[in-house]
């Protein structure tokens, strides 16, 4: 198919091998930007979008011509005028395609809607089948391809930048307006994903979300939706659910981030010796193409080209941004590389202006820039810009970070004077264990303090389900006598697999496929819709089922089947199941006989 | 022997039950498993268990600035959208999110700090346990790394109406930029943090160089690591530097920071500590015999903080646990094994020797400015004070001694000078 070709083409020009560092940076501001954008200066817009098409389309018919199949540019119509093939295409794409206007006989309209004479309808819809039918089918229907295609490379170590090219694209058709399109293919984004056939959920998660966050802004039809939406993308941008790359949990904070570290790495080997044979040369840049991306001078000469491209893109909100307050980048902040980094920042020729110290993704790095960063005395290797503009977008990343001193940072203490304050008596915890007398014997057990699991038990068969399920019921009653009311306190009878008793069996399947569905889609609203789906429930019952069943549940799958790979803090590990109930019925395990217990049950009651 | 320490430990069942958010990493359940676990193992026998109040936001603005506090109470997660800029400002979203409930979760780790330390001030306690808090990347007026109220800073600020130095010690794997930063001006308390650092990890600060400024120069110490670092040399370098620490600063009551994130096989971390070697330092720093209290902190393997938290509450009740967890609610998560022990980390130990001592020379090199040249407010010398024997060659210090513990009482009258501040009368001397 055209799309996958032509992906493959453009990440090969422009690939970068940076996951969540910049493509999803870019892609939070991105939607940012266009939504602010289609509030205030549309017109500026729609000329950028055009560009953007041509440059799209320019590619796309490169990859035709490789085929065979030539398409001069600019397009010609039957009189001899040229088409405006970017108007074109979103006419007819807010008519519904080409299929639907040619069947409905709707060019005419199409003509008449572009200003054009209608004689010349018959061309116009030629045209518009030689160079635009297959990108609208790509829109359309191409990402599946896209993805997996996107998937594979990914794998290579080279993920295409393409997902950036591509969120340009749809920037542009959604700022223009063509929100029926986008619409609709991010409802196809939401069918393949929920049909769960892709390869690669980060393939996804990054390349996808933007579009289903920008839909769900649109169908609010409210730009206060924004800061909503940015905080789910960046969001997403953490979850990296692939094993393998579990532990690199994407994060430009707390969170982990590692994908740029070799990079980065190799930049800063480069700056400490530039002179060392074993960096070998840097090809001719005609020759760049050729390269793969997995070296990484190619890596570090696209990551500049995908920045200088970005921050073109985002000139436009220069003055709305103007105002926003920055932060520097938490995590970047090695002197070395910083020191290197400025110098070799001077030398950049092609730098584009861009707001004040405006990292792409706004939401994330959220914070004055004049409050946080280190002064220049104290940082000598930050260059303060002259003017407002600065030429690197991660240029905060890469400020060394420092205590940040001031009255708005340290905590007043008051100089020691010898004298014991007056402390709070009052407020000092209500005591809930050992229990008033009366309720509790406080010599009682004394002896059995840190005991550990008895080695053996009087069970017939020891180490069985039963045999678990009966100690635990045994420990949960001894604790509930033990304990009387602090019991309750602790939300003790909240707790355990005794919580799924109080669901039935079709809240705990909705529950689960909704939680299912909820860890793909990274919907951060999912827990907001779940307590009003599950009527009398309150958010805590939901979430203490999560933890109190449907976690262990899928702990306990992994205990058994996949005992290499436990990992029960993961939210998009997908939840096998080994029974489908905690009721009696997960006690029917072939081949034993059902062992009931008085206790078992009185304590199931009480729960 | 002295009697045995009586210990404070907070919970509140309440916080099982916050969420941060689908794919947060920070999981407060990890909080009721550590507390089930403790249960399981009996150890709440031998110790007073409270339920925290929960801090007024007038407490609260005891560190924080109030306009952050106020807004920490009145955002919601069904109206954030209409607060972006105060989000920008206070920077949440993203990793701290605004979550159902989130204030009052707030509210009651911090509460439970500030009540710990309420009860070691009027000494009900020797010894305060609140897992729920170590909250400590929290600014003045602004969450960071998981963290939105600095329950710490609130705890030491309480601590310091009772005693003139605190020192704060921290091994979580993320550095503990929020204490140090807080309390960056003073004297008054010392701040040592073992931490990751470099490789962009979060947050970023806590170079060896950063020592404080003013009245706080050399008083903020920071032990910069590299991933993998083993038990034996984090053992050794925490105990060689704590106890040079408390010998030279001499506190009058220590905070000790326990986040499990330091632990292999952490989600977020890169260290290779065993439980036992990370309770090791717990149990070093309760033979000072100085009013503590213990924190929780980071954290994101759940089933392994439970652990840790477990073992280290016993190891505080001089409670030795068996391997085999008993049997409880949560027994699953500790399968297959259901043991206490969890395996070492594979991770390559980056840490070379002499990068070791490097930064262990480093460190000593600044604690000797102290001694040099004492501030005024190291004249206060707390009431039984104690230092352990450590000779970094042998693993386990001595038991403790009442003998021993006159004999290294110190007498630090030669550090007197005149002044306003002349404390003779609190002197509590042998």
């Amino acid at each position: 198919m055209a799309g996958c070709s032509i992906l493959e083409n453009r990440s090969d020009s422009s690939c970068i091998t940076t996951e969540d560092g910049c493509s999803s940076n870019g892609c939070c501001s991105d939607i940012d930007h266009a939504v602010k954008v289609r509030i205030g200066e549309s017109d500026d817009l729609v000329v950028k979008q055009r560009s953007l098409f041509y440059l799209f389309l320019s590619c796309f018919l490169k990859e035709f011509s490789s085929r065979g199949s030539v398409r001069p540019m600019p397009a010609m119509l039957g009189d001899g005028g040229l088409a405006d093939l970017f108007k074109l295409f979103v006419v007819v794409r807010e008519k519904g395609g080409y299929d639907f206007v040619s069947k409905n006989g709707l060019w005419g309209l199409v003509v008449k809607e572009l200003g054009l004479d209608l004689k010349v309808s018959a061309s116009l819809k030629l045209v518009y089948f030689k160079y635009l039918n297959e990108v609208e089918k790509w829109f359309r229907g191409g990402f599946r391809d896209r993805v997996s295609q996107n998937a594979a490379r990914e794998s290579d170590g080279t993920l295409g930048f393409l997902s950036l090219e591509l969120e340009k694209k749809f920037r542009g058709l959604l700022a223009n307006g063509m929100y029926q399109g986008v619409t609709d293919n991010g409802v196809t984004l939401l069918k393949h994903e929920k049909n769960g056939k892709w390869i690669s959920k980060d393939t996804r998660e990054n390349e996808l979300n933007p579009f289903i966050n920008c839909r769900q802004s649109m169908c609010n039809g409210s730009f206060q939706m924004f800061s909503d939406d940015d905080k789910k993308v960046c969001k997403n941008n953490h979850v990296i659910p692939n094993p393998a790359t579990a532990k690199n949990e994407g994060g430009f904070r707390k969170r982990k981030r590692l994908y740029l570290s070799g990079m980065l790495n190799w930049v800063i080997q480069i700056a400490k010796s530039p002179h060392d044979p074993s960096v070998g040369g840097i090809p001719e840049p005609s020759k760049w193409k050729e390269h793969q991306g997995s070296e990484f001078w190619i890596q570090v000469i696209r990551a500049r080209e995908a920045l200088v491209q970005k921050k073109q893109s985002h000139s436009i909100t220069e003055q709305s941004l103007l105002q926003d307050k920055q932060k520097m980048h938490p995590s970047m902040y090695d002197e070395e590389f910083l020191g290197h980094h400025s110098s070799e920042r001077l030398r950049i020729g092609n730098r584009i202006p861009t707001p004040t110290r405006n990292c792409p993704c706004s939401c994330c790095n959220p914070r004055p820039a004049s409050q946080k960063v280190a002064s220049p005395k104290r940082d000598p290797h930050v260059i303060l810009p002259s003017s407002n503009w600065t030429a690197d977008p991660f240029e905060d990343d890469f400020i060394e970070k420092h205590v940040s001193v001031g009255p708005s940072f340290q905590a007043e203490v008051p100089e020691w004077t010898g004298m014991v304050s007056d402390s709070e008596t009052k407020w000092l915890g209500t005591c809930v264990w050992p229990l008033e007398s009366g309720e509790h014997d406080p010599l009682a057990g004394m002896d059995s303090i840190g005991r550990g699991r008895p080695q053996s038990c009087g069970c017939l068969v020891p180490g069985s389900v039963e045999c678990f399920r009966f100690h635990i019921a045994e420990k949960r009653m001894k604790l509930k006598l033990e304990l009387g009311s602090v019991f309750y306190h602790w939300r003790f009878d909240r707790m355990g697999e005794e919580v799924s008793l109080c669901w039935t069996i079709e809240e705990e399947r909705r529950f689960k496929h909704m939680v299912r569905t909820a860890s793909q889609s990274l919907d951060a609203c999912f827990w907001a819709d779940a307590s009003k789906y599950f009527c009398g429930k309150t958010r805590e019952d939901l979430v203490s089922y999560y933890f109190n069943v449907l976690s262990i549940q899928r702990r306990s799958y992994q205990n058994r089947v996949t005992s290499r790979n436990i990992d029960s803090d993961n939210d998009e590990e997908e939840f096998g199941c080994i029974s489908d109930s905690f009721g009696l019925d997960a006690l029917n395990v072939p081949g034993t006989n059902k062992l009931m217990c008085s206790q078992n049950n009185q304590c199931t009651d009480l729960a | 022997m002295r009697p045995k320490d009586r210990i404070s430990y907070f919970y509140d069942g309440d916080v099982g039950s916050v969420y941060f958010g689908p794919n947060h990493p920070m999981k407060p359940h990890r909080l009721c498993m550590t507390h089930h676990l403790v249960l399981a193992y009996d150890l709440h026998k031998k110790m007073e268990i409270y339920r925290p109040h929960k801090a007024y936001p007038v407490e609260l603005a005891q560190f924080h600035s109030s306009d952050y506090v106020e807004f920490l109470n009145r955002i919601r997660p069904d109206t954030q959208h209409l607060f972006s800029n105060e989000l920008r400002t206070y920077n949440l979203g993203e990793d701290c999110p605004v979550f159902e409930n989130m204030f009052e979760f707030c509210q009651i780790y911090a509460g439970g700090t500030i009540d710990a330390a309420r009860r070691l001030n009027n000494q009900l306690c020797d010894i305060a346990i609140n897992w729920a808090g170590g909250l400590h990347h929290a600014k003045k007026s602004e969450a960071s790394g998981f963290c939105y109220i600095n329950d710490l800073v609130l705890g030491i600020l309480e601590l310091l109406k009772h005693h003139a130095r605190i020192l704060y010690i921290d091994i979580d794997v993320h550095h503990g930029d929020g204490v140090e930063e807080a309390f960056y001006f003073t004297d008054r308390v010392m701040t040592v943090s073992f931490h990751k650092y470099g490789d962009m990890f979060f947050p970023g600060t806590g170079d060896v160089k950063d020592i404080g400024e003013r009245e706080g120069k050399f008083y903020a110490i920071n032990v910069p690591l590299k991933d993998g670092i083993d038990d034996t040399s984090f053992t050794r370098l925490f105990k060689t530097l704590i106890s040079k620490v408390v010998e030279i600063y001499q506190p009058g009551a220590i905070v000790l920071q326990c986040g499990a994130d330091s632990l292999a096989g952490d989600r977020l971390g890169c260290f290779n500590l065993s439980i036992e070697g990370h309770a090791e330092c717990v149990r070093f720093v309760k033979k000072f015999n100085l009013p503590l209290l213990v924190t929780g902190g980071g954290g994101y393997t759940k089933e392994n903080v439970a652990r840790c938290w477990t073992v280290e509450t016993g190891v505080l009740l001089d409670t030795e646990l068996p391997n085999e967890i008993p049997e409880n609610e949560y027994i699953k998560y500790f399968a297959p094994d259901c043991l206490l022990k969890i395996p070492n980390g594979h991770i390559e130990n980056l840490n070379s020797k002499s990068y070791l001592s490097t930064i262990k020379m480093q460190v000593l090199e600044n604690l000797r400015s102290i001694q040099h040249a004492p501030s005024v407010q190291l004249q206060e010398v707390p009431p039984d004070f104690y230092i352990p024997d450590f000779d970094e060659d042998e693993q386990n210090p001595d038991e403790r001694n009442d003998q021993h513990t006159q004999d290294k009482q110190i007498q630090r009258d030669d550090e007197y000078y005149d002044g306003d501040n002349d404390n003779d009368h609190n002197m509590d001397v042998g």
